[in-house]
This record gives C-alpha cells, sequence and structure tokens, in this order.
C-alpha cells in the first residue's frame, strides 16, 4: 500500500520534516496511535458493561431480544460495505483515477447515511415501545426485573450513540475530501488524507462489530 | 542562502515578531511553550491561593474563616486545579514542549498545529471550569465519587466535568505529538539508548497519558449522562454498581500519578548528572525503570479502594501489584545517589532543588509503601497520612522538579542569567517551608485526623498550626522565583550558550535559540552526559 | 488499479463470518452461542485491521502500537473482573460480617433509592 512517489513541484514537505517519507510515517504513527486512543475510549465504557452483563447474565440477554436484530445485521453489512468502498477509494487514488476516486467517496457516505437512518429509525422504535429510559421518559419493560433490564438500554444507548456521533464526525471528514477530490489540487496529498480518513473508518466499523455483538447477539 | 535570509535565520525565536498575533497564532514549540507557562502558572497561584485559605481556617480547631460549604469548595478547587491544571501538564507542556525537539535534534515537534491547538484546548477547558467553580460550587473533591457526584451534590458538577474532559483532548495531543516525534524526528547517529533520560521520561508520559486518558473521558461521559439524561451506569437502583466509577476512575487516575512524577524524575536526572559532573550512574537501568514504571503503574488502581467495599481478594492483588511498582522507583533513587557519589559536587540553587526532590521523594514513595499495604492502609485511609504522601510526591518532588528544571534551562529559555544568592535563598525556603508543612500531617494523619474536615478535636492544633506556618514560608519559596526571575529577563546577565557546561544537544544551540532550533542539521556521535570529555577539554 | 481483489476478498469472507454468528445466535442461543459471536468479532474485527485498515503491509512498529491498545484493554478489562468474580454487587458489603439472615435483606442503599424513585 505505497503511496506512488510523487514527481510534482508540490511534493515538498511541511517545514518541521526533513522529506515526505519522514513526513509520511509520522502522519501514519499519529493516526495510529489516536485509534488507540479510541480504542480504550470504548474499552471504559466495555469494561462496565461487562462488569454488569457478568452480574446479570439473564436480564442483559432476555434484555438483548428486545433490540432488532435484522435492522442490526443490516447496519452491519452496510457498513462494512461502506468500509470496502472507502479501501477503493484509496487505492483510486493512488492510481490517479478522478472519477472512480469521487464515485467511490460518495458511495461510502451514502452507505453512511442510510445507516444512520436505520440507527434512528431502531432507536424511534424503541421510543414508541417505552423502551427509551432517558430523560425521564417512561420505561415500560415487558420482562422480569425491569431496573436491571433498564441498565441494559442504558449501555445500548450510551454504545450506540456514542458510535454515532463518531460515525458523524467521519461523514464529516468524507465531505471534505469529496471536496478535495473535486479540486484535484495534489493527487499524492489526497492519497494520505484519505488514506489516514480510511483508518479512522474502518476503525468505526471495528467499534461496530464489537456493539453489534455485545448489544445484538448475546440474547436468549 | 544570500545574507539577509541567514541573518534572519540566526536570529532568535525571541527577537522578532511581538504582535499579539505572532503569540497567540504561533506554531513554534518553543512559543507554545510560553503560552503554556504562563497558562500554568496562573493556574498554580490560582490553586495555590485556594491552598492558603484552606491552612488559614486549620489554624484553629473550629469553622471561623469560611463556613463548612465554602471549605468543601475550596479543598475541591485546590484539588481540580492542582491536579488537572497544573500537575497533569506542568513539566511537559512548558520544558517538554521547549526541549523535547532541541534534545532530538528536530526543527519542531512532528504536529506543531496540534502543539497550538492543544494549548488552546487545555486554557479554555480549564477557564470554563474555574467559572463554573467559582460562580456556583463544585463540592464534590478533585475525585468525583459517586453516588455523591451524581445524585446528592447539587451544584456545577456537570459544568467542571466538562472541563475536565475537554482538557483531556489536550493531553491526548500532545501525548500523540511527543511519541511520534520520540520516534520519528531523532538526529542522526541519536540512537535510544543515546537519548537524555528527560526525553526518556516524557515519552514514556506520553505512553501514558495516551493510554490512560481517554479512560478517563470515558467516565466522565458517563458522569455527565448519568447526572443530565438520566442514564444510570452507577445508579444502585438499577443494579448499578458505585464502585464501579472509582475502578475506572482509579484506572486513569493512579497511572496519572505517574504523569505527574515521571517528568520530574527525568529533569531531576539531567540536573544531577550535570551538577556531579558525572554521567548518570546505570544509564540502562534509570532509561528501563521509566518505562517500567509507566507500564506496571496500571496494574496498581485499587490500592485506592482497599476499604471501598472491593473485594478482598482484588484488594490483596492490588496490594502486591503495588509493592512490584515501587521497585523501579526504588531503582532510580538509588541510581542517582550513585551518581553523586564521588562526583564533583557543585552546590548551585539547581543543584539544592535536585538533591530536596530525591530526598523528599524518597520519603513519599516509602510512605507510599505503607499505604500499599493492604491492613495499614484500613487505619490510615482517608487521614492526613495519605494528603501527606501524595504531597510529598506531588508538590515536594514534581513541583520541586519543575521550578529547578525551570531555573536550569532559564538561561537556554531566555537568554537570560536570574540571580543566583535569590534563587538559593528561594530553594532552602521551598525545603525547608515544605516539611514544616507536610511531616506535621504525617504525624496527625497518623493519630487519626481524617482529611477533608474542616474542624478536628483540639489535641491536634500544635500540629495544625505548624503546617500552616510552614505553608507560609513555602509560599516564599514559590512567591520569590516569581520575581527574581521576570527581573531577570529584563536586568539579567546575558546568557553563553552553555552556561553549565551540560551534554545534551540543546546547549549546543544558542541562548535563546533561533527560530529553526540550529542552523545546521546536528548529529550524534557519543553516548549521552559524557562529561568526563567535556571536563577535559 | 493494484490490489483490489484482497479488500472484496476479505469483505467476502466478512459477510460469510457474520452470516455464520447471527445463525449461531438463532440457532444455538446460550452460552456456547455466546462464545463462538464474541470469537466471530475477533475475527471481524482483525479482518477490518488487517484488509482495510492495511495492518498486513504496515510496519512492526504500528503493530506494536495496535497490540499495544489491545493488551491495555485487557489489563483494564481483567483487573476490574478480578474484583467483580469475587464479590457478589447484589450484596450489601457488610452483609457477610452480620447476620445471616441478612442476605435476604436488601441494601439500604438500594431501597431508599428505589423507594424515593417511585
Ligand atoms: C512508590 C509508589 C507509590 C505507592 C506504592 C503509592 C501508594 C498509594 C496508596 C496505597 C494510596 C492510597 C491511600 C489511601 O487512599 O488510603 C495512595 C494515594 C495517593 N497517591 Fe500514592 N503511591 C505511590 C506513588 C505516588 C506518586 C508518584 C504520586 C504522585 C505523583 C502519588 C499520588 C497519590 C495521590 C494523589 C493519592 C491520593 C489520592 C486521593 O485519594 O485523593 N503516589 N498512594
Ligand atoms: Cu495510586
Amino acid at each position: 500500500m505505497t503511496t506512488t512517489p510523487s514527481t510534482t513541484s508540490k511534493a515538498v514537505p511541511d517545514e518541521q520534516f526533513d522529506d515526505l517519507t519522514q513526513q509520511r510515517q509520522a502522519v501514519l504513527m499519529g493516526m495510529w496511535i489516536f485509534l488507540a486512543t479510541e480504542l480504550m475510549l470504548f474499552g471504559g465504557i466495555f469494561t462496565a458493561f461487562t462488569v454488569y452483563r457478568f452480574a446479570y447474565p439473564d436480564v442483559f440477554a432476555e434484555a438483548a431480544t428486545h433490540l432488532d436484530l435484522k435492522l442490526g445485521t443490516l447496519n452491519t453489512v452496510l457498513l462494512v460495505t461502506s468500509s470496502l468502498f472507502m479501501a477503493l477509494a484509496e487505492r483510486a487514488v493512488n492510481a490517479e483515477r478522478r472519477r472512480l476516486t469521487l464515485t467511490f467517496l460518495l458511495v461510502t457516505i451514502s452507505i453512511g447515511v442510510i445507516f444512520l437512518g436505520i440507527k434512528g429509525y431502531e432507536w424511534h422504535h424503541e421510543y414508541t415501545e417505552k423502551l427509551m429510559p432517558i430523560l425521564g421518559l417512561e420505561f415500560i419493560y415487558p420482562g422480569a426485573n425491569p431496573d436491571r433490564a433498564e441498565m441494559f438500554f442504558n449501555f445500548y444507548y450510551v454504545l450506540t450513540g456514542l458510535h454515532a456521533v463518531h460515525m458523524s464526525m467521519g461523514l464529516v471528514m468524507l465531505t471534505v475530501l469529496v471536496v478535495f477530490t473535486m479540486r484535484w489540487r495534489d493527487p499524492p496529498r489526497l492519497g494520505r488524507q484519505i488514506q489516514i480518513n480510511g483508518l479512522y473508518w474502518a476503525f468505526v466499523d471495528v467499534v461496530w462489530v464489537f456493539i453489534f455483538t455485545t448489544q445484538y447477539l448475546l440474547r436468549a | 542562502m544570500s545574507e539577509a535570509a541567514a541573518n534572519q535565520a540566526s536570529e532568535s525565536y525571541l527577537s522578532s515578531g511581538w504582535r499579539i498575533r505572532d503569540w497567540l497564532l504561533t506554531t513554534d514549540h518553543k512559543r507554545v511553550a510560553w503560552l503554556y507557562t504562563i497558562s500554568i502558572t496562573a493556574f498554580f497561584f490560582l490553586g495555590g491561593l485556594a491552598a492558603l485559605v484552606i491552612r488559614l481556617e486549620l489554624m484553629t480547631p473550629d469553622g471561623d474563616v469560611v463556613s463548612a460549604d465554602a471549605y468543601n469548595q475550596l479543598f475541591t478547587i485546590h484539588g481540580v486545579v492542582m491536579v488537572w491544571f497544573f500537575l497533569i501538564p506542568s513539566i511537559p507542556n512548558t520544558l517538554g514542549n521547549f526541549l523535547l525537539p532541541l534534545m532530538v535534534g528536530a526543527k519542531d515537534l512532528a504536529f506543531p498545529k496540534l502543539n497550538l491547538i492543544s494549548w488552546y484546548i487545555y486554557t479554555v477547558g480549564g477557564l470554563f471550569t474555574i467559572a463554573a467553580v467559582i460562580t456556583s460550587g463544585v463540592d464534590t473533591g478533585w475525585t468525583f465519587y459517586t453516588p455523591y457526584s451524581t445524585q446528592f451534590a447539587d451544584r456545577a458538577v456537570v459544568a467542571a466535568l466538562t472541563g475536565v474532559f475537554v482538557v483531556g483532548f489536550s493531553s491526548i495531543a500532545t501525548g500523540i505529538n511527543f511519541i511520534v516525534t520520540t520516534h520519528k524526528m531523532r538526529a542522526p547517529g541519536l540512537t535510544w539508548f543515546r537519548l537524555p533520560l528527560f526525553v526518556w521520561a516524557n515519552y514514556a508520559t506520553s505512553l501514558v497519558m495516551v493510554l490512560a486518558t481517554p479512560v478517563l473521558s470515558a467516565t466522565l461521559i458517563l458522569l455527565i449522562l448519568e447526572r443530565m439524561m438520566g442514564i444510570g451506569i452507577f445508579d444502585p437502583a438499577l443494579g448499578g454498581d458505585p464502585i464501579l466509577f472509582q475502578h475506572l476512575f482509579w484506572f486513569y487516575s493512579h497511572p496519572a500519578v505517574y504523569i505527574m512524577i515521571l517528568p520530574g524524575m527525568g529533569v531531576v536526572s539531567e540536573l544531577i548528572t550535570c551538577f556531579s559532573r558525572k554521567t548518570v550512574f546505570g544509564y540502562h537501568g534509570m532509561a528501563l525503570s521509566i518505562l517500567a514504571i509507566s507500564v506496571f503503574g496500571f496494574l496498581v488502581w485499587g490500592h485506592h479502594m482497599f476499604v471501598s467495599g472491593q473485594s478482598l481478594y482484588a484488594g490483596l492483588m492490588f496490594s502486591l501489584f503495588s509493592f512490584f511498582v515501587a521497585l523501579p522507583s526504588a531503582i532510580k533513587t538509588f541510581n542517582w545517589t550513585a551518581t553523586l557519589y564521588k562526583g564533583k559536587l557543585i552546590f548551585s540553587a539547581v543543584m539544592i532543588y535536585a538533591l530536596s526532590f530525591v530526598g523528599l521523594f524518597t520519603i513519599g514513595g516509602f510512605t507510599g509503601i505503607f499505604l500499599a499495604s493492604l491492613a495499614v492502609d484500613v487505619h490510615v485511609h482517608d487521614t492526613y497520612f495519605v494528603v501527606a504522601h501524595f504531597h510529598y510526591i506531588m508538590v515536594g518532588s514534581m513541583v520541586t522538579a519543575y521550578i529547578g528544571g525551570l531555573h536550569f534551562w532559564w538561561p537556554k529559555m531566555t537568554g537570560r542569567m536570574y540571580p543566583e544568592l535569590w534563587a538559593k535563598v528561594a530553594a532552602l525556603a521551598l525545603f525547608i517551608g515544605f516539611n514544616l508543612t507536610f511531616f506535621p500531617q504525617y504525624l496527625m494523619g497518623y493519630a487519626g485526623m481524617p482529611r477533608r474536615y474542616q474542624t478536628y478535636p483540639e489535641d491536634f492544633q500544635i500540629l495544625h498550626v505548624m503546617s500552616s506556618l510552614g505553608a507560609g514560608v513555602l509560599a516564599i519559596g514559590y512567591l520569590l522565583p516569581l520575581v527574581y526571575l521576570l527581573w531577570s529577563l529584563r536586568w539579567g546577565k546575558r546568557a553563553p550558550p552553555n552556561p553549565w557546561r551540560a551534554a545534551g544537544l540543546e546547549w549546543r544551540t544558542d541562548s535563546p535559540p533561533p527560530k529553526h532550533n540550529f542552523l545546521e542539521p546536528q548529529t550524534v556521535t557519543g553516548p549521552p552526559y559524557d562529561y568526563d570529555t567535556i571536563d577535559n577539554k | 488499479m493494484k490490489d483490489v481483489r484482497a479488500p472484496i476478498l476479505a469483505w467476502g469472507a466478512y459477510l460469510v463470518v457474520l452470516g455464520a454468528s447471527v445463525a449461531a445466535t438463532l440457532l444455538a442461543p446460550g452460552l456456547m452461542g455466546h462464545i463462538f459471536s464474541l470469537l466471530c468479532a475477533a475475527i471481524l474485527a482483525s479482518l477490518i485491521l488487517m484488509f482495510f485498515m492495511g495492518l498486513r503491509a504496515a510496519d512492526n512498529l504500528l503493530r506494536v502500537f495496535a497490540l499495544a491498545g489491545l493488551m491495555w484493554l485487557t489489563i483494564m478489562v481483567s483487573l476490574t473482573m478480578m474484583d467483580y468474580i469475587s464479590r457478589d454487587i447484589n450484596e450489601c458489603p457488610n452483609a457477610q460480617a452480620d447476620d445471616v439472615a441478612i442476605n435476604t435483606q436488601e441494601c439500604p442503599l438500594d431501597s431508599a433509592r428505589s423507594s424515593d424513585k417511585s
């Protein structure tokens, strides 16, 4: 996955670096470290979830059946597909194919938006079922131990909500990339930018895998 | 290069560019270091002011200076400001920011803009919290324990939490910047085991910042959501466990104490070798124990929770692990003393600071071991013994190292020398005042004086009065440098490039350094701290 | 364009493993199914890391950073659980110390909270 070395006159590094290789490696490393911090951010919440999942296994498994497995699975498929298109966009820009890059980026964004739409629909559905114990809304749980079940839903909203926030930030950055791609000023630089944002986008997908598994799949 | 351009390149980073925007929009790591220094100093004296009122109140057994409620708010302000807005960023963001690129022979940090942004995040977050705390008050203590902070405290808790949360991002940004700079920007020949220990220390600190701070962010998010949206993760009514908050909080906050002390260890290693004119004893051991501390530091957080209701079994394990983390700290202390042994010691002000550090750190570390012993802690937990322990380390050691380092590199940073005699007076005032303030707290803590109380039985009054008087002396120790360092900016002697005949790349360039740090690219050919060669030249 | 086969194949593999994971939940709910799903999650995550995030081709240092993140997460979860596997959070903290009968009683804090909630 090496970026093709550019021969254009714009290929000078930022002033603190000696050369472009150093700069590229530095930025890549910075991004991976940032992703490690994101891992720990979600990790803190997953740790708390683990504690309660272990303490109330039956209630949590029962509560999970109230989530919509079909939509959850669909969303998982959608998200990985968008990650695929992001990876393809990276290859397209490295091959200096402008139209293709643009198309792939737009597909990535559209799928991301659809994902959020479906997620919003799910939340709305849970709201109408009175399974949204937020801001003092009524929580009417049809099963046993409604208080412990409420704890499950708390985690569900925290995790999916935080994930949605990350998705939205990713979408904003992707939109900026679309603008850059339309301008097509400095393709090697754009290639680096797409690579870095691609890392972020794929990472958000990794987080979703664990949200999906722990919230939807560990059910009774 | 034309002559004009050459002149411009050799100009110092301070000589031109004095419009406001040249400072507020600078990406030069040396200028950002100054921005941080100014903010941090302001927060330090603000936190100190709260401490002085606390000490004033404790002169007498009754509550007569402030109300009980105001007292709770005072120790909260003091803790929050000192921990999050002073100690965590102190050395890394001031001396570290200034010196790290110089010490590795780079033109700047890897991400200069991120560096500037981190200062804005820090300052805005800090001011926001201060505003919240002052206008409506917070009385949770710096630890924000649940369920008090979620269900009972009825003040600006959310605002304070938000501020701390925001400031966390500046830590993370700094951590990323330092790690990447250390990995990718070293001068040719500067291998890992030729790096100054100050760089090692900042590198290890950055690892801790990067891996621990996000967990604090997550925890604060959960607290904020619980208070604002009723998403009760720690709520006992839903089967939640308030102790879980302590686990998550200390997963960050114990490693955070190493964020606070490791850079100090780095500074002191530099000072001691220079003023004993000897290479550091056991350099490899020093570097590796720095790393070991930052890793083991993650395994011991439960020692803050021995009496919280945590299981006894977990308590035992955490107690054991805590003994392990003391090992590398002890190695470092031995190596400092071994460095002094048979050195040609120069008792300058800087050296007095460094020696104070070693002594106070030893006492603080030892009492840490007492506290880490499960059974002893049941007796002294939440007493002044704990207060004395962490002040010996955080104030006695870390702040001393910071001020010592500031003196050592002051000529480099400003191009001016400070008045040595006054500096010696200040260093001694600090050492004496500090011990007078905090040693009595060990005694009263052991005798049962609980922390965070405004009133106390009369038996403790003598010790409390000693402590308060000591705080006065200590305040002089801190105010003096403020005065003469500022004075030296204008009237101090001009500093040569290397006034201490010290080793290290930062001394090879002018004082103050030019804009891009070095006029030519640097290469390194020998080991660090080669004082024999320097002195025999 | 270089190397487009690998990510597409990885995507296919991902869908297969995801299908298996969901099927396991539906067909064999319970402990075994859950463990299987968690294993699948690990595989899915590695597929993304390797093929979409380029960890397969990345230099060793980046792999070390990725691993470090994972290791620290493990430290956090396992040392926290060290407390919770040896303690029942539904029990009053000092329950064992008192009467045996107290185990059937609710914690004072718990009942206080739930009563003023209603
Ligand atoms: C030699 C290694 C150390 C050991 C074994 C140790 C041990 C302990 C223990 C067991 C406690 C809990 C006491 C209690 O609450 O009952 C404690 C508290 C504390 N320690 Fe240390 N410690 C060490 C080093 C440090 C360092 C280097 C710092 C700071 C730079 C530090 C700062 C603190 C703070 C701030 C607290 C009190 C927190 C609070 O409850 O507000 N410790 N230490
Ligand atoms: Cu600790």
